[in-house]
């Protein structure tokens, strides 16, 4: 699951383009949406870019997302139950 | 059809911290260089982003467009093969995209029109202000013109022979222009469109005080440039780029300037740059 947060965290930097950023300075456990990273609804489709390219999963549930996207831990989380790839 | 310059400004000289220009970090990172330049350059030629509110017009040309946001996202196109698009490349690579985030900066909806065309749009964006002065009583005008060089642009231009020696540099320029003179106004600009046939007309026919008259000079004896921009193909910003230096050259030497501009579709460009 470590190794996962990680990668994440990476895919997340370059995909968004959080260029000051280094992965240490995420935490995992934060809000990516609203307060924490302060993502936004453009940024959403980008991660949903990420776990279909990285990952193999297709999400076309919205109302399922959103406690999915809520930080980089349920992120994780939801595709170490879910990868295909 | 004239209109007074109150501030020139190009991305080499860009003198604040890009992030103090562009506050909003959301916006910065997703902007490609010439995006990130040109909207700098913009609210700099306006002394801060607050200006932005005043303006009644925002006009902006480029040649190309955003040129390396349009590669990434037919790059991601092929290689993802048509699904699996990242949206900010794609949102990004509009012609219209520089103008546009100016005017999200102060949410100014104002007037906004991007010219594209590969001869002169920055003329054709001179113009259509000089227009909205006189159809519109407009007075405060932002006019810039951004145009950027790629790899894929050089090596393109090299297959088609064009040659890489006149493709200076990526470049964007700005101009504040008002209707009014106000105690800013550094220069004034005067502007004709003619067809290479009236100006051919013109210059054997007319005396030289005639000619300089016909051209909107206001001296005897203005700085008089011709520029044929067939030979300029490769490099997009040029036409901008003479501007700028005209308008510093007659705002620091206090002279007059008449850039007379002709293109391989027979139009002719014929500007004169006072200083006041």
């Amino acid at each position: 699951m470590e190794q996962l947060i990680t990668d994440l965290k990476k895919y997340i930097i370059e995909e968004l383009n959080l260029e000051d950023l280094t992965p240490e300075d995420i935490d995992a456990e934060a809000p990516l949406f609203g307060s924490g990273l302060g993502l936004d609804s453009i940024d959403a489709l980008e991660i949903i870019l990420i776990l279909e390219k990285y990952y193999g999963i297709k999400l076309a549930n919205s109302v399922e997302a959103k406690p999915i996207f809520y930080s980089v831990k349920t992120l994780a989380e939801y595709i170490d139950k879910n990868r295909t790839k | 059809m004239k209109c007074y310059i109150s501030n020139f400004r190009s991305d080499k000289e860009i003198y604040n911290d890009i992030k103090l220009l562009i506050p909003d970090a959301t916006m910065r990172r997703r902007m490609s260089n010439v995006l990130k330049r040109s909207v700098a350059t913009a609210v700099e030629c306006m002394n801060g982003i607050d200006n932005i509110a005043l303006l009644d017009a925002i006009i902006t040309s480029s040649s190309l467009g955003l040129l390396a946001d349009s590669e990434k996202f037919l790059k991601n196109v092929v290689d993802n093969e048509e699904v699996l698009i990242n949206p900010t490349p794609f949102i990004q690579s509009t012609f219209n995209t520089v103008g546009a985030q100016i005017a999200l900066l102060k949410h100014n909806n104002c007037y906004n029109v991007t010219f594209v065309n590969r001869y002169h749009p920055f003329e054709d964006a001179l113009l259509d202000a000089l227009f909205l002065i006189d159809d519109e009583k407009k007075n405060h005008f932002l006019i810039g013109h951004f145009d950027e060089v790629t790899p894929t642009l050089q090596t393109i231009s090299k297959r088609f022979d064009l040659g890489d020696k006149n493709m200076v540099d990526d470049g964007s320029y700005f101009f504040h222009c008002t209707a009014q003179k106000s105690v800013d106004s550094i220069a004034l600009l005067n502007m004709k469109l003619l067809s290479s046939r009236d100006y051919n007309d013109i210059n054997s026919n007319m005396s030289e005080q005639e000619k300089l008259m016909c051209f909107g000079a206001s001296t005897a004896s203005p700085l008089v440039v011709e520029n044929a921009y067939q030979n300029y193909n490769s490099f997009f910003p040029a036409s901008a780029t003479a501007f700028y230096y005209a308008v510093k050259k007659v705002v620091n030497e206090k002279i007059e300037m008449v850039l007379i501009n002709k293109y391989p579709d027979n139009s002719v460009f014929v500007i004169s740059v006072t200083n006041v």
